[in-house]
């Protein structure tokens, strides 16, 4: 289990104010809001990208705990998937997953040979295989996601945030792509923190489950297997 | 270390302004007559930037109304008119007008220079952002004038305010074009420190000039600046029929004739000027001549290169968005202060390349800041969020610059060395202070023109840019080229 702890940015029109919050450090945190209530903001401090003064992140790894937010961005060992992928456009999908590879051998001293291997792993779970040399300019919207997802996963992050990742997608690539990515995410053993204002996402789903409006958690509980809506 | 490099972009930026004041030794004062100046410069500007703004968007609008093939051909004509140097434009002038000087000539050349940036960037916006309310409207059979004045021009305001602070701030620091059509009187604070120290060595007031200008300026453009959003909304990249019908195609000469006039005034003289040769000559002797084109060829390139590697400098110490925006509001620093900064720096030096190396060293030092405001500070704020996630992921600064920034600022920096070149083919105003004797085919020409000889300074002048021409296309197809292949 990971704790976030005074979490407080005043945006002048908008504050959010998180106090106490925790993540599963297995399976899925869902963290559900509609637009504008502050989620990929919550997302943004989780990753460093903004900055709060009192933000503590207690991240607990066998016997000790480490708070995350005190470290800088790139020692944080997280892995990210925004709504459109955000690939390095110049790279092609399988240099887009390698840069990954070497970031995590270079500042985090993972093993090159088991990151390589993970490299030709992902490509083969997520079905990459006949996109590995396509430019990611040229990729389709389902596989620029995949593509992503591999990248984010090769460096064997902490936790995988997924902002959204299946908004930019239509209805049943959208199906495809997110029992793919909630399947591979399962057999990797990563925890993730899946943002979405779409209930349908949390179809199928066990974990944990936070609501957010105007920037404060007005739900959090655990999750059953749902079926439809969200509910559990 | 990176901070400590932006630093030293700013420094270098800076030096020019910190460098007239330590002459004046902190003494300050302001000439005799400044409120005049100021009333001249201000009116000078105003009238430049309201003329540009009108201009551009009338080319703009008959932009709009041609198909699209002819479209593309003719902006890139008029864009023309925006990147050839200003000696281009006072020779056209002064062969078809030679008794019109001063307040005419300085906001008509500096309005039709400045035009075919601002039809461009109309013609963008409404295609990409309105096309799909120009379909409504035609769908509603909306007329042409009614949807201009109604819709697309209230939309534009913020834009068209934008412009205006930008031409009108460049207005009032122009150097090259009044020093050559303002005749006596001062029209812009540059004329007026270039004279307080060529005609009056004071010091004192090009010190107080020099900080009132760059107050002004920087806070014209800082204001022009935080009004134009660095993410903007959805674009839409269908060509729609409504935009060519919300056009006015004969619009479009008035872009595309001022363009055709010193095209045709540039090579009609430099042919004459042939001719004469055989009688006449150039008065210039031969191995002036040449040494003037190596030197040329040399400040040119040097000077682009230069140029480049400042903003990729500048690009790659990974800027903050205020500090970017900084840069983008930061107008050139004054040609003359800087000028006269790297004539007195090294005043010993007075061989051909010392003077060259000084006119490569001023080139950059104003291109430099315009070109960033052009394209590098957008470009750098798309790269955002690439550099946001290869930070998550935890890669090195090292790996970043390698893999994420340099292969993407390529194209960019080659076409900022080209076109930095083509400029300073072109350069004059920087030279005619920082240089002890006229060493470059620009410098040669500027004093042909002085005295008269037009055709003769219509050869160099032709030539020099038909080299800077060829300049700029190879290096924006090396910059294509390299990504071709990374592509590939």
């Amino acid at each position: 289990m990971s704790v976030v702890k005074c979490l407080e940015h005043d945006y002048g029109d908008f504050k959010i104010a998180i106090h106490n919050w925790e993540i599963l450090d297995h399976g899925v945190t869902a963290f559900l809001g509609p637009s504008g209530s502050g989620k990929s903001s919550v997302i943004r401090h989780l990753l460093g990208l903004e900055k709060s003064d009192q933000l503590q992140w207690y991240w607990t790894e066998g016997a000790e705990q480490v708070d995350l937010a005190s470290m800088p961005i790139r020692d944080r060992r997280l892995g990210v998937v925004f709504q459109n992928g955000e690939l390095f456009p110049h790279m092609t999908a399988k240099q887009n997953i390698e840069f990954a590879a070497d970031a995590a051998v270079v500042s985090r001293g993972a093993n090159r040979s088991e990151v390589a291997a993970s490299v030709g792993r992902l490509i083969q779970d997520l079905s990459l295989e006949r996109a590995t040399e396509t430019l990611a300019v040229n990729l389709s919207g389902g596989e620029r996601q995949r593509v992503a997802l591999a990248r984010a996963l090769v460096g064997r992050p902490r936790l995988i945030l997924l902002d959204e990742p299946f908004s930019a997608l239509d209805a049943e690539l959208r199906r495809d792509v997110r029992a793919m990515v909630f399947r591979v995410l399962a057999e990797h053993k990563i925890p993730a923190l899946l943002v979405t204002h779409d209930p349908e996402d949390l179809v199928g789903l066990q974990g944990k489950l936070t609501r957010i409006q105007d920037g404060r958690i007005v739900e959090d509980r655990s999750m059953a297997i749902t079926t439809e809506g969200g509910r559990g | 270390m990176s901070r400590l490099s932006r630093a030293l972009v700013f420094l270098l930026f800076l030096a020019p302004y910190v460098f007239s004041l330590i002459v004046a030794q902190g003494q300050m004062a302001l000439p005799e007559g400044f409120l005049g100046l100021v009333q001249n410069s201000l009116i000078q500007a105003a009238l430049s930037a309201l003329f540009a703004v009108a201009l551009g968007v009338s080319i703009g609008i008959g932009l709009l109304g041609l198909p699209r093939r002819l479209r593309r051909s003719t902006e890139a004509a008029v864009l023309v008119g925006s990147f050839v140097p200003s000696i281009a434009w006072v020779l056209m002038w002064m062969v078809l007008l030679p008794n019109v000087r001063g307040l005419t000539a300085i906001v008509i050349l500096h309005a039709v220079g400045a035009s075919g940036l601002i039809a461009s960037a109309v013609v963008r916006k409404v295609r990409t952002r309105w096309a799909g309310s120009l379909e409504l409207a035609m769908v509603e059979g909306a007329p042409r004038g009614l949807t201009w004045r109604l819709g697309l021009l209230p939309l534009l305001r913020s834009d068209l305010v934008t412009y205006l602070l930008t031409i009108f701030a460049s207005s009032l620091s122009s150097f090259s074009i009044p020093l050559l059509m303002g005749g006596a009187k001062a029209w812009t604070f540059e004329i007026a420190i270039h004279q307080a120290v060529r005609v009056h060595s004071a010091w004192d007031q090009v010190a107080a000039l020099t900080l009132w200008q760059w107050v002004t300026l920087t806070a014209l453009l800082f204001l022009s600046r935080s009004r134009m959003p660095l993410r903007a909304g959805a674009i839409d990249h269908r060509e729609s029929r409504a935009v060519e019908d919300y056009g006015w195609k004969p619009l479009v000469l008035l872009g595309v004739l001022p363009v055709a006039a010193v095209l045709v005034v540039l090579l009609s003289s430099a042919l004459r000027g042939v001719q004469q040769l055989e009688t006449a000559g150039l008065l210039i002797d031969g191995g002036e001549l040449g040494s003037a084109l190596l030197m040329s060829i040399f400040v040119a390139h040097f000077g682009g290169l230069l140029t480049a590697a400042t903003a990729l400098f500048f690009a790659l110490s990974r800027p903050s968005e205020t500090e970017r925006r900084l840069l983008s509001s930061y107008v050139a620093p004054s040609a003359v202060i800087t000028g006269l900064m790297l004539l007195l720096m090294r005043a010993e030096s007075v061989s051909a390349l010392a003077d060259a190396l000084r006119i490569s060293v001023g080139c950059a030092l104003v291109f430099a800041p315009v070109l960033w405001r052009m394209r590098w500070h957008v470009e750098l704020s798309t790269l955002e969020r690439q550099l946001e996630v290869a930070e998550i992921f935890g890669a090195s600064a090292k790996m970043i610059v390698r893999q994420i920034l340099w292969p993407q600022l390529r194209p960019l920096f080659y076409w900022t060395w080209g076109v930095a070149t083509f400029w300073s083919f072109g350069d004059y105003a920087i030279g005619a202070v920082a240089a002890s004797r006229p060493i470059t085919l620009a410098l040669l020409s500027r004093t042909l023109l002085e005295s008269y000889r037009l055709e003769a300074a219509a050869i160099l002048i032709a030539f020099g840019l038909f080299l800077g021409f060829l300049s700029y296309l190879f290096f924006s197809n090396r910059g294509e080229r390299n990504v071709g292949r990374k592509m590939s």
